[in-house]
């Protein structure tokens, strides 16, 4: 059983059409990124996987159930750190996690493990308002969150946009270890040396997804040589 | 329903996190309550008076002894020149003329009820009527001073009729505008805070991130309710006490009607803010039409104007208006002390309101698009 499977999603908002005709799938502890610049459709993927809207057209599975049918059990399962920070910037790093600890009826103990190498860092801030940390402790913080119910999918839609450099290596560190765990993950980035990082990757631009593989060397160059040959 | 807990803990964090909010519902029932009362007033002073005396007898100069002797009146000039006083009457220099005829001793003397002319300038209605009655008031108890000492009696229909107030027996307006002014207190916070709360979550994103949860719809908007009816029972219970304090007005009626009134009341609002955040996409957008739904409930609900002197088809759309059935309840247990039982259709569409209103809030929030 593929941890995602997209057939053929169809979106539009009012005139625009965000996506037309999107299929793939996401293997078991699979590290895939969704590639492409801004405005390709990627985090109106990540809101129809993760029950946030509904599809024009197309059907989807999220960790063998259906996004429709099933989307009650869907949101105990999945992890979602959305592209914008949303945690309350107005609780302290202690209270946020324990607030999202609470609500999916788990304890900051009970998943210590999995969660252990992101939280060592935000620790010594744990009294500090969210809204107060930096822009990479904030990212670190919404990842704990996301992780904290051990999620079996977890979907991060442009994690280190804003982030700096060193803290985005960090990050992609961490993405690597909790793939040991078994957690699927989908990732979305506009940064192509990340796309690297990725078992695998879709290139996608304007609604489309151009390419699903292994990600080349040379990305940019293969990138631009794809959109010019799909007009 | 066991994340309402944490929700609720959350809520709490929050509020007592923000440096404005927790102050501003401290104040702002104390600081109405000490300051509209006092300015909204309609009780009518320092009328203006022109007497225009064309008679100069001992009896015409009692009448206008009297008049400078009320606390209500101010004599701006005496004349025997009507047109005179016309001119001071039109350039707004004094509101009421007082025209003593020619003779008008002599009538009296003769047994002749006399007539005497007031003219007064009705632009502002109010002051307009009630400073024309007071006038009227004044003058008859004048004369009939008059009439007692030369031993006269006043042909039988002019003997001044007796009245007695009931209620309110100084006639204070502030009285009968005290409950609005609490009613307007608690729609003011239960409508804007909750709602606001709600479109905040919405701008800053941190609803897309609770959307994704197994927290259920009802209780995020009960998370975002109840806080709210407990902040409105607050303001009540201060309104109330500011009121005592310093106004001696307590209610007649019990506490206890009160209360229930006042929760059926927030549940109903606050029911119907949430329910407009949940349609709103930004802070103007939710606050423009919350406002425009509070002047109206303000304007139509019998706040500040009686609801029999609006039209009928006005009164009828009222029915759908909750503050109507407060203040209406807010009045007859605040000021004449009536009870539950004999109000029950007023909670009973108060009651109806508050389930229907927190229903909707609640289905009208969707975790999906």
């Amino acid at each position: 059983m593929n941890a995602i499977e997209a057939n053929n999603l169809f979106k539009s908002y009012r005139s625009v059409q965000a996506l037309k005709g999107v299929t793939f799938q996401v293997g078991k502890g699979e590290v895939f990124g969704l590639i492409g610049p801004d405005g390709a459709g990627k985090t109106t993927i990540f809101r129809i996987l993760t029950t946030l809207i509904l599809p024009d057209k197309g059907s989807a599975r999220t960790d063998g159930l259906d996004i429709i049918k099933d989307y009650k059990e869907i949101r105990t399962r999945v992890g979602y750190m959305p592209g914008r920070f949303s945690l309350y910037p107005d609780l302290s790093v202690g209270e946020n996690i324990d607030f999202f600890a609470n609500i999916f009826g788990v304890t900051l103990e009970e998943n210590y493990d999995l969660v252990a190498p992101i939280f060592r860092q935000i620790e010594p801030f744990r009294t500090r308002r969210a809204g107060k940390l930096s822009g990479g402790m904030k990212q670190k913080l919404a990842l704990c969150c996301a992780l904290i119910h051990k999620p079996s999918v977890l979907f991060l839609d442009e994690p280190t946009t804003g982030v700096d450099a060193l803290s985005r290596v960090e990050f992609w560190e961490m993405l690597a270890s909790l793939k040991e765990t078994g957690i699927s993950i989908l990732v979305s980035t506009p940064y192509m040396d990340e796309a690297a990082r990725c078992d695998r990757i879709a290139l996608m631009c304007e609604g489309l997804i151009l390419e699903i593989c292994p990600p080349p060397a040379r990305l940019e160059d293969y990138f631009i040589e794809l959109m010019t040959r799909n007009g | 329903m066991k994340c309402l807990k944490f929700l609720l803990r959350k809520e709490i964090i929050q509020f007592r996190r923000n440096k404005f909010l927790p102050r501003l519902i401290f104040a702002f029932p104390i600081l109405i309550m000490l300051i509209a009362p006092i300015v909204a007033n309609m009780e009518v002073r320092g009328v203006n008076v022109a007497f225009v005396d064309c008679d100069h007898s001992a009896i015409s100069r009692r009448v206008l002894s009297h008049l400078n002797a009320s606390k209500h009146f101010m004599v701006k000039q005496v004349t025997a020149d009507y047109l005179l006083a016309y001119g001071l009457l039109e350039a707004g220099r004094v509101d009421v003329i007082v025209s003593i005829p020619e003779g008008f001793e002599k009538s009296i003397m003769g047994g002749i009820v006399p007539k005497i002319k007031v003219d007064a300038n009705a632009i502002n209605a109010t002051k307009g009527m009630l400073g024309s009655q007071y006038i009227m008031m004044t003058i008859a108890s004048a004369l009939s001073e008059v009439a007692a000492e030369n031993g006269l009696s006043m042909s039988a229909d002019s003997d001044p009729a007796s009245v007695r107030y009931f209620y309110n027996e100084t006639l204070d307006y502030r009285f009968y505008m005290i409950p609005a002014f609490i009613i307007i207190l608690i729609q003011l916070v239960c409508c804007f805070i909750p709602a606001l709360n709600l479109v905040l979550e919405k701008e800053k994103g941190t609803i897309e991130q609770i959307n994704v949860t197994p927290v259920s719809r009802l209780e995020f908007t009960l998370s975002k309710l109840i806080p709210y009816w407990i902040i409105g029972l607050v303001v009540l219970t201060e309104g109330i006490l500011t009121v005592g304090l310093v106004y001696g007005l307590w209610p007649v009626g019990s506490t206890g009607a009160i209360y229930l009134a006042a929760i059926l009341f927030t549940f109903a609002m606050s029911g119907f803010a949430v329910t407009i955040a949940n349609g709103s996409d930004t802070m103007q957008q939710s606050i423009f039409v919350l406002f425009f739904f509070v002047m109206i409930f303000m304007l139509m609900s019998g706040m500040l104007t009686p609801l029999g002197s609006m039209p009928r088809w006005a009164q009828w759309i009222t029915v759908v208006f909750p503050p109507r059935y407060f203040i209406a309840i807010l009045r007859a247990v605040y000021l004449k002390g009536t009870t539950v039982l004999e109000l029950g259709v007023d909670y009973l569409a108060l009651a109806g309101f508050a389930v229907v209103f927190c229903m909707v809030a609640a289905l009208t929030y969707c975790k999906q698009e």
